[in-house]
């Protein structure tokens, strides 16, 4: 801590304490945000690249919409955008608790468009578990012998990690599944 | 009633005069002093009041004596003449401005004739005033005070300054204290006028003059002339100085006398002048008397009032001062005074000559009513008196007086009363003589009788029965027939005697016989008594060893009482640690419950932790997305935002153990609290249990208590029961005793007995020795003598045989 306290320079000072913000390292391997969508731990990762950010919500700020599938809970706005919020486990017909919790967690998802740009969506889950590191070679086809409750067409792949399997979604795949209700 | 209680009393004489006299005398004496009285208090007032009006002359005689002197001076003063000069005087003092300057200048610039404007004419004119009015000096000034015109020389030329002028200028008059003027031989006293103009009352100046006071002295007496009394005096006075102005006496005036009553009169008069003329018509009536009344400090004031005068009010004083009273008032509109005064004893003369006439009336009427009332009396008395002195000769012995008839009826009914009483007393004592005689005859006839029957029955004084009294008629004849049937009787009577003496031997023979037998039966009963005693001993002693084992049961039973009086103390005490526990329990219960609450605090800061893991986990993720965008720059953030996010998730687990743990605590902690609240519901039910127990040894201990009451009062029945065997047991042997010495006795007994029967043999033989005719009166005797041996012997079995049977 001495050399901390003798430099004055607040960067000099971040430099100490976080050496590795200066020293970048080529770390390999795509990241993930792995989302756990029901009670029983069904985790699902979603590659980073399509991720906008990670926030809570509460109910009043969800509006609802009229005549609406009850997997699309209704309107919310972040960052100048307003788009809609879309239960997971309402669509895949997860078990889930959520609908008692005063505040939601939700990741915004980035969904590339084909004609026009991006269309932004709010996975609303139980629980967001945190950013993982894959290298591609951890990245493997889907087990046929290990149950899924979510539909196999929506998968990219899974992930082998602490026995526990981690389905990864293909994003392009999840748009679709979502373009014909709105 | 003896005579010297009479001699006590007083005569009827004296008497009358002493009650009769007092009742006529004291209602004379009475009136007389009452009427004294009140013309004496007439005549006093009358005398004071004449005082007040010589005062009153006098000072209405000054008043207009100085009035017609200021009158004349204020007519001079309206002479054209000295108006003119006036006028010249005021023109004069206008152009030289004369009022502004100095005195002193003003005196040096006009000491050569000290007048304004000098004007011999009207210097004439005032000379020729001053002698018609016998003034002397006379002089004016004008409006500032200046002399005008002056019949001599004046002593200043600026009057201004002085008191006078300044008075006369406001009062219109002032009248100066009088002095001795050396060059007039005489007291003067000044006078002086305003002179006011009569058109509009506007001052003008002031005319001053002199006056003699021998000529208000001859003014004065002319006016009251009257009749002075010896100590009367009457002084004007100047209230300022103190001085008499003059003095008016029995003698006429008196020149240069002191003022009457000295140092305190003049006192109190200069008090009174100092009031202003104002003060007497401005101030309440109240307060002028108190002002009096505080001016009066060496006299009393018996009476105050304001009186209305022609000129003004003037005040009327009644004082007294020393020996005399004094008439103050005073004179309006000056210093001067009017007193007059007189010695008290001069004052209540007035009534002296009253008093002589009413003591001589009265000791003339007193004189004629005593004499009057003696007369009386003595006409009155005089018959009784001489009833007294023959009653008084009666006394003496002398029955054959009586009494003379006379005074008046009553007197004459009780001599005629008197003389009826002493011949009834002389009949009486003539029928007592012939009385007396008639029984000394009777007595010596008797006195004969009595001789001759003790000559005939003298030898039967020595025994012998054979002798017999003579009978004659008459009381001593009876009794001789009396005497005789007495000797009769006495000779049967030995007769009989000889035969009982010969039946009382034999029957005393067979009572020695049943005596023995009674002495025998007694031994008997000595010896079944001594039986029963020995039983009673034996019943006292198995008494005895009752009362000692009641004893021993009591000892053991108080030894029980002391023991379950024990164990009801340590029941208490074990009650005492139960609630002891109690209250530990509830502590302990209150604590756990406090520890429950804390888990569930815990339990709160690990949501908030687990709360704030959510938000840290977030902003990594957040932070990597944003890093991810800036590339290659964004590489090192990238991962430090992953470490953040290794370390959110690690806590997220932590907290999730210890949620665990909480609620571990707090299961247990309820499975505490439920187990506690079944502690203490046992608690309260052994609780219960032991008090129960503790009615049972309490009403075991009451229990206890009442069998040793019972075994002591057998204990103090038992030993009742041995005192009581053992006084049994003494009166068996007192009764033991008593039987043996009754034993003892009935064989003495029947050995006197024996006795008797050969006292009583004997006897027979000494009265067989006896003739009957000669020798009766001793065997009479004897055998007295015997039937009392007898009669005691019987009375002694008697008693022998009554304690017996009671027994």
């Amino acid at each position: 801590m001495q050399p901390a306290l003798s430099t004055t320079n607040s960067r000099d000072r971040l430099q100490a304490l976080l050496p590795q913000l200066f020293d970048p390292q080529v770390l390999v391997g795509d990241r993930f945000l792995r989302l756990q969508v029901d009670r029983a731990g069904t985790t699902i990762a979603i590659t980073l690249e399509y991720i906008e950010e990670t926030k809570t919500l509460t109910g009043d700020q969800i509006t609802p919409m009229p005549n609406l599938p009850p997997h699309l809970l209704g309107l919310i706005a972040s960052k100048g955008q307003v788009f809609w919020a879309v239960s997971l486990a309402h669509l895949w017909n997860l078990e889930s608790d959520w609908q008692n919790r005063q505040q939601y967690e939700v990741a915004v998802v980035r969904l590339p468009g084909e004609t026009e740009g991006e269309n932004w969506v709010g996975l609303i889950i139980p629980k967001i578990r945190g950013t993982l590191r894959v290298s591609s070679t951890d990245l493997g086809a889907i087990d046929p012998a290990i149950a899924c409750p979510i539909p196999r067409d929506q998968l990219q792949g899974m992930i082998s990690q602490d026995d526990q399997p981690l389905w990864v979604i293909d994003i392009h795949q999840l748009r679709q599944g979502l373009e014909p209700s709105p | 009633m003896n005579p010297s209680q009479i001699r006590q009393r007083q005569p009827l004489q004296k008497r009358l005069l002493f009650t009769i006299l007092p009742t006529v005398i004291l209602p004379l004496l009475i009136a007389g002093g009452l009427g004294f009285a009140s013309s004496q208090e007439r005549g006093r007032k009358s005398e004071l009041e004449r005082l007040q009006s010589g005062a009153f002359l006098t000072k209405q005689a000054t008043a207009s004596f100085l009035n017609a002197k200021l009158g004349a001076m204020k007519v001079y003063a309206q002479n054209p003449e000295v108006r003119a000069l006036i006028s010249q005087g005021e023109v004069q003092v206008r152009t030289e401005n004369l009022a502004g300057l100095p005195d002193q200048v003003l005196e040096e610039r006009f000491k050569q004739s000290r007048l304004l404007a000098p004007s011999p004419s009207v210097n004439q004119s005032l000379n020729r005033l001053a002698t018609l009015e016998t003034l002397s000096e006379a002089f004016f000034t004008d409006r500032n005070g200046f002399n005008l015109a002056a019949g001599g020389k004046t002593s200043d030329f600026v009057q201004r300054d002085e008191e006078w002028w300044r008075q006369a200028k406001n009062f219109q008059t002032s009248i100066d204290a009088p002095k001795f003027d050396e060059s007039a031989n005489s007291v003067l006293f000044a006078i002086s006028q305003a002179i006011v103009s009569p058109e509009n009352g506007e001052f003008l100046g002031v005319l001053k003059a002199g006056v003699d006071a021998d000529i208000l002295t001859q003014s004065l007496r002319n006016y009251t002339q009257r009749n002075f009394n010896k100590s009367e005096i009457i002084q004007l006075v100047d209230g300022g100085t103190g001085k008499p102005i003059t003095s008016l006496t029995e003698k006429g005036h008196e020149e240069n006398r002191p003022l009457q009553g000295g140092e305190p009169i003049a006192q109190f008069l200069n008090g009174l002048v100092k009031m202003t003329p104002g003060d007497l018509t401005t101030k309440p009536n109240a307060e002028i008397q108190k002002y009096v009344q505080d001016q009066a400090k060496n006299l009393d004031l018996l009476d105050v009032k304001v009186q209305p005068q022609a000129d003004g009010l003037s005040l009327w004083i009644l004082a007294k001062q020393g020996d005399r009273y004094y008439q103050i008032q005073t004179l309006p509109r000056t210093n001067w005074l009017v007193v007059a005064s007189e010695t008290e004893a001069e004052v209540n003369a007035a009534s002296q000559d009253l008093l002589k006439l009413f003591a001589g009336v009265s000791l003339l009427l007193s004189l004629v009513a005593s004499g009057i009332v003696i007369l009386l009396a003595r006409q009155l008395a005089r018959p009784l008196v001489n009833l007294t002195e023959t009653a008084q000769k009666v006394t003496g012995g002398d029955l054959s007086i009586r009494a003379n008839l006379e005074g008046t009826s009553e007197t004459q009914t009780l001599g005629q009363g008197l003389n009826r009483l002493l011949d009834q007393v002389q009949t009486l004592l003539v029928e007592q003589q012939t009385a007396a005689e008639t029984q000394r005859q009777q007595r010596e006839e008797l006195e004969q009788d009595v001789v001759q029957l003790m000559e005939d029955i003298g030898d039967a004084a020595e025994g012998d029965l054979t002798v017999r009294a003579q009978l004659s008629p008459g009381d001593v004849g009876i009794v001789a027939d009396l005497f005789n049937s007495i000797v009769e009787n006495l000779r049967d009577t030995a007769f009989q005697v000889k035969g009982a003496s010969g039946q009382v031997e034999m029957s005393l023979d067979s009572n020695a016989q049943s005596i023995r037998q009674l002495a025998t039966q007694a031994i008997a009963e000595a010896q079944s008594l001594r039986q029963i005693l020995s039983s009673v001993e034996e019943m006292s002693g198995a008494i005895e060893t009752v009362a000692q084992s009641a004893e021993t049961a009591a000892a053991l039973t108080d030894e029980t009482y002391n023991t379950v009086q024990d164990g009801s103390q340590y029941m208490d005490q074990s009650v005492e640690s139960i609630m002891n526990l109690r209250s530990t329990v509830g502590e302990t219960a209150k604590k756990i419950k406090r520890l429950g609450e804390s888990a569930q605090r815990i339990s709160q800061t690990v949501s908030l932790i687990d709360e704030i893991t959510l938000k840290t986990n977030l902003l990594a993720v957040n932070a990597s997305v944003e890093a991810a965008r800036a590339g290659e720059l964004g590489q090192g953030f990238t991962a430090v935002a992953e470490q953040v996010g290794a370390l959110a998730e690690q806590s997220a687990a932590a907290t999730l153990e210890i949620a665990q743990i909480v609620a571990d605590i707090q299961a247990e902690t309820q499975a505490v609290v439920a187990a506690i609240e079944t502690g203490t519901a046992q608690v309260i039910d052994s609780t219960q249990l032991v008090s129960v127990t503790k009615a049972k040894l309490a009403s075991v201990l009451e229990r206890s208590e009442q069998v040793n009451q019972l075994m002591r009062s057998i204990s103090s029945a038992t030993t009742a029961q041995t005192a009581a065997s053992a006084q049994v047991s003494e009166r068996v042997k007192a009764a033991t005793l008593e039987s043996e010495q009754r034993s003892e006795a009935s064989e003495q007994m029947a050995q006197a007995i024996q006795d008797t029967a050969e006292i009583a043999r004997s006897l027979q033989a000494s009265v067989a020795q006896f003739k009957v005719e000669e020798s009766v009166e001793e065997f009479v005797e004897e055998s007295a003598i015997v039937q009392e041996t007898v009669n005691e012997l019987l009375a002694q079995e008697q008693e022998i045989q009554t304690p017996a049977v009671v027994a």
